[in-house]
């Protein structure tokens, strides 16, 4: 066997490995339904739930909670996910200030005793790029 | 002109695409024709057309820059980019935030480049400008804006309000309305390395063409080795330029982002990151070529692979197809469908090509042999392309899902997921860097090699011994990683065998980079004896290698909260909650602990034009917009910038936070993090740092408390004598003096007034706060036409508001209203990173190796060049 040969294996070995590992570690799409599933059967992965916040008739923001005098390090809100479920969503962290401007969030996280706690919060702000009002 | 300047810059839009493309046509019959003549002939007439192109580009540059610098918001790049408080540096800016623009910013680095093949490239010039300009008619035609049938090519930045948005109903009724003010730039770009970071990334994208068009050239014409010596000149500075922009970028994100660090392995980064790695490679291949005639088949894929890759990663960012993962990549603006088709086409092309050609490229006749120096390149090359593997397949994971229709999602913590996997990579280019090296200058042959072998392996075991000792050291000094430990739950076994682990990696990293620092150091200093510097490329780079790595183990592996749990609770039941508390609360002036540090709120700042430092807000009274009056003398150093009563203009948009430190010793220093509220974007923090020898302390705001919430309340009447002592809002207060005024501020004060100041000091807990409340009575000689003015002082330190109500002349009582609110404050993040300056130390060594690199293949280079083609 040739030096060329096995640094070749080696190379296919490692990036299969690499490949596996990425597959291990990718994460899911899930809806709230689905996300409880999974921490029911004992599944302790962090998982993705898109959906928007909850809001009234008004179109005003409901069940935004964070009360940094009492706690700065706790915040919760209600994210209504892409099939219409309503949760609440534990954050340990302050409330992202710019949460009530996006109009998607994103949450990474999983159920802890049937809690959702969030690990991350991505927001996809409507975009400078799509600006449709003209003042 | 500025009804027609749209339409003068599409013109030139379209003229500079026509001559791109006629320009190809005509080198490609220049580098093909047979009869001398002919080639001359179509050589000048190609030259002539590409000088047109290069002057419509820089007519397409100018009008869009005329259009923001004139705001002009007919047009909707100005409206949507720029806005009227805009400074000129900033529109600079404003000028590439658009996908337009920075593609036009791309296109003009091509001309730049082209003009100086036109110089440089000689013999090459025809075949290497037909692929050069084939490419820039390609992106040019992204900001084309032409519509044929139902197709619309590119999308151009000289479109109209009315034309961007027809749907806005404003429009509808009058499409020739122009907006007052633009929308502005996104308040992140507002930095001074957002001015110079794009156009070096830019100018590093625009360089990668020229290897490429090397290569390709040299394929097409059957040069297969000549190709490499010019691509070898260009390669290098392409190396140097790219990776001096994407560590501009990482700086940026460090000094303005608030994700707490300078790499966040997004999608965007890894995009441009990955090409540069492949970039680097292709570099080291030819050297090898260069040397010894050998690796021209890995030369050719590689440099093929860096052009492709920088295609993929503008995919990547622009098509849109990246816009869930990833937190700021551009949205589709009409170019997705052709970047697919253009990314499709090279992707085809360049493999053809290369599948054409294979047979014909020179293969290595023997293996390389273990002893040899170049053996261990390529197992550096091995390791490079495996590392790019991961990052790319990792980044690439919205694409499969659009290929196959699935939905997986990125790793959950990406951070997490590519700097565990990437630690060993960085394990492996750091003893590779050093091993190559101390092979090099020891001369390394087959008779020596066992004894290098065997004196390179004490120098290993010394540095992982010292690796060891360095790690667990800065275990106990920064005990995050405990943390770490216990934050998994101590019986999770799993948990604790990836602590290990990465324990493990954290030492090989040191050992590594130390191993580097010390053969790249031994390598400089006999390269500095023997008096041959110029060779020094190689040495200065894989010395910068080391100890960029090594300060990349510590500010990232060893980065520290040092907001993180403050109260003394340890593990409870509520134990996740205690190790995710990584931020505090500071109320306005009272002093919290952290660590080694007393932190105090001493609130909100902000900065004027012409003024050298930060003016509190409690000297201040906003009038209108920006503008706001002086209630107390600014002063600096001495010098009296504005007078009590006098307007200025702030920079409204940014507040400041001033948090003092004050160490063990009392030393204090304040820290300064912006945030910036605004409308399309909420609130945006950026950190303050301050640059320690041996560390970096690194604080944003988190959130801040909205003051229109702060209802005031708590009315109080108070009558006072001069001299006496009272409480307000349970602070004592002593009316030191009442006396006539000779300016109030916000008062246009007639001679007749009768103009009076109170002078309260306000004892804080360790400061005095005063409070000037002033009246002004007008007509006063005439009693029935008597009218009293009161201007209110507002003492924000202490939440008070307080108005001189009323005088009494014959007691000699003043009455004085009083208003109080709750304290703000606000949530904020501290964390340490440590030994950051090696970071940058080691990326500047990188950054001048490559020059000395470049120097010498350029001087190498020159006499053999010119290679008839």
């Amino acid at each position: 066997m040739k030096k060329s040969h096995i640094i070749a294996l080696v190379m296919i070995v490692v990036s299969g490995f690499l490949i596996f590992n990425l597959g291990e570690e990718s994460s899911s799409y899930d809806s709230f339904a689905t996300a409880r599933e999974r921490a029911k059967v004992g599944d302790s992965k962090s998982t993705h739930v898109v959906g928007k916040l909850k809001k009234d008739a008004m179109g005003e923001i409901v069940g935004l909670e964070y009360n940094p005098q009492v706690n700065p390090n706790l915040s919760k809100f209600i994210l209504v996910d892409t099939l219409q479920q309503e949760e609440m969503v534990t954050l340990y962290q302050p409330l992202p200030p710019d949460l009530a401007k996006s109009d998607r969030v994103v949450v990474i996280g999983k159920f802890q005793n049937d809690k959702f706690i969030a690990d991350e919060v991505l927001l996809k702000c409507p975009s400078k790029y799509e600006e449709t009002e003209v003042k | 002109m500025r009804s027609h300047i749209g339409d003068i810059g599409h013109l030139f839009t379209i003229i500079s695409f026509i001559s791109a493309l006629l320009g190809v046509f005509a080198y490609w019959n220049a580098s093909n024709k047979k009869a001398l003549e002919e080639q001359t002939n179509w050589k000048t007439f190609a030259r002539g057309l590409f000088g047109l192109h290069a002057i419509s580009v820089l007519g397409i540059v100018v009008s869009l820059f005329m259009i923001i610098k004139n705001h002009w918001y007919e047009y909707h790049y100005a409206w949507n980019h720029s806005s009227n408080s805009l400074p000129v540096y900033y529109m600079v800016s404003a000028f590439w935030e658009g996908q337009e623009g920075s593609f036009l910013l791309w296109v003009f680095w091509h001309a730049i480049i082209g003009l100086l093949l036109l110089k440089w490239a000689k013999s090459w010039e025809a075949p290497v400008m037909t692929i050069f300009l084939g490419i820039q008619a390609i992106l040019v035609s992204m900001i084309l804006g032409v519509v044929i049938g139902d197709a619309k090519i590119g999308s151009s930045p000289f479109l109209t309000m009315a034309q961007a948005m027809p749907e806005a109903p404003i429009f509808q009724n009058n499409p020739d309305f122009v907006p007052e003010d633009g929308t502005g730039l996104n308040p992140l770009l507002q930095n001074y390395w957002m001015v110079i970071h794009p156009p070096t990334l830019f100018l590093g994208f625009a360089l990668t063409l020229v290897p490429f068009a090397y290569l390709v050239a040299g394929l097409w014409k059957e040069k297969y080795t000549e190709w490499v010596k010019p691509a070898m000149n260009w390669g290098l500075p392409t190396a140097l330029i790219l990776g001096t922009g994407i560590m501009m970028g990482a700086y940026w994100a460090y000094e303005t982002l608030n994700f707490g660090g300078y790499w966040n392995w997004d999608p965007v980064e890894n995009a441009v990151y990955v090409p540069w790695l492949i970039l680097v490679a292709g570099i080291h291949a030819m050297m090898i070529a260069q040397r010894r005639g050998t690796a021209m088949k890995l030369s050719t894929l590689l440099i093929a692979g860096t052009f492709f890759l920088i295609i993929y990663s503008t995919y990547l960012t622009r098509s849109g197809d990246l816009e869930d993962a990833s937190v700021h990549s551009f949205t589709d603006a009409g170019m997705g469908l052709q970047l697919r088709i253009f990314l499709l086409a090279l992707m085809v092309g360049i493999t053809a090509l290369i599948a054409w050609r294979w047979k014909k490229l020179p293969s290595d006749e023997k293996e390389t042999e273990t002893y040899s120096p170049d053996f261990w390149v390529f197992i550096g090359i091995a390791v490079i392309f495996i590392s790019s593997i991961q990052i790319l397949a990792g980044t690439s994971i919205p694409v499969f899902n659009k290929l196959f229709n699935t939905h997986v999602a990125p790793p959950a913590n990406q951070v997490q997921f590519y700097s565990r996997i990437q630690i060993w990579f960085g394990v492996g280019f750091s003893f590779l860097a050093g091993f190559g090296q101390y092979l090099w200058w020891r001369g390394a042959n087959k008779a020596n090699f066992s004894l290098l072998l065997r004196k390179a392996s004490y120098y290993g075991i010394a540095t992982l011994f010292v690796g060891f000792i360095a790690v667990m050291l800065t275990n106990t000094f920064i005990p995050e990683i405990g943390q770490r430990v216990l934050e998994a739950g101590v019986e999770n076994d799993e948990a604790k065998s990836k602590i290990v682990v990465d324990m493990l990696a954290y030492v090989l990293l040191f050992a590594g980079g130390l191993f580097a620092i010390i053969s790249g150091g031994l390598a400089l200093s006999k390269l500095l004896k023997k008096n041959q510097f110029k060779l020094a490329g190689g040495a200065v780079a894989h010395l910068g290698l080391g100890i960029m790595l090594i300060g990349i183990l510590f500010s990232a592996g060893f980065s520290n909260t040092l907001s993180k749990n403050l109260t003394a609770e340890v593990i409870s039941e509520r134990q996740s909650e205690q190790f995710n508390a990584e931020h505090l609360m500071l109320r306005r002036h009272v002093p919290k602990r952290m660590g080694e540090f007393v932190l105090r709120y001493k609130g909100m700042r902000f900065e004027a034009d012409g003024f050298p430092s930060f003016i509190p807000e409690s000297k201040l009274l906003p009038l209108v917009d920006d503008t706001v009056l002086a209630v107390r003398d600014i002063e600096y150093e001495g010098k009296t910038y504005f007078k009590r009563g006098d307007s200025l203009r702030i920079f409204a948009q940014d507040t400041y936070y001033e948090i003092e430190f004050t160490d063990k010793n009392g030393k204090s220093f304040s820290l300064f993090p912006r945030a910036q509220v605004n409308d399309n974007m909420g609130l945006i923090a950026s950190p303050d740092t301050r640059h320690e020898f041996n560390r970096d302390l690194y604080t944003h705001v988190s959130s801040i408390p909205n003051l229109k919430n702060f209802q005031w309340r708590g009315a109080d009447t108070l009558r006072l004598r001069v001299g006496d002592t009272t409480f307000f809002n349970d602070f004592i207060a002593i009316l030191d003096s009442v006396g006539p005024a000779k300016k109030i501020p916000g008062f246009n004060a007639e001679k007749t007034d009768i103009m009076m100041s109170a002078h309260l000091s306000i004892l804080g807990r360790d400061t005095v706060f005063t409070a000037i409340p002033s009246l002004l009575i007008r007509h006063a000689s005439t009693p029935s036409q008597a009218q009293m003015f009161t201007s209110t002082e507002d003492v924000p330190d202490i939440g008070l508001q307080v108005k001189m109500a009323n005088i009494d002349p014959k007691t000699g009582i003043f009455t004085f209203a009083t208003r109080s609110r709750q304290m703000d404050y606000v949530v904020l993040k501290v964390s340490e990173k440590p030994m950051i300056n090696l970071l940058w130390t080691g990326t500047i060594l990188i950054i001048i190796g490559f020059g000395i690199a470049w120097r010498r293949r350029l001087k190498e280079n020159k006499e053999t060049l010119d290679v008839r083609v």
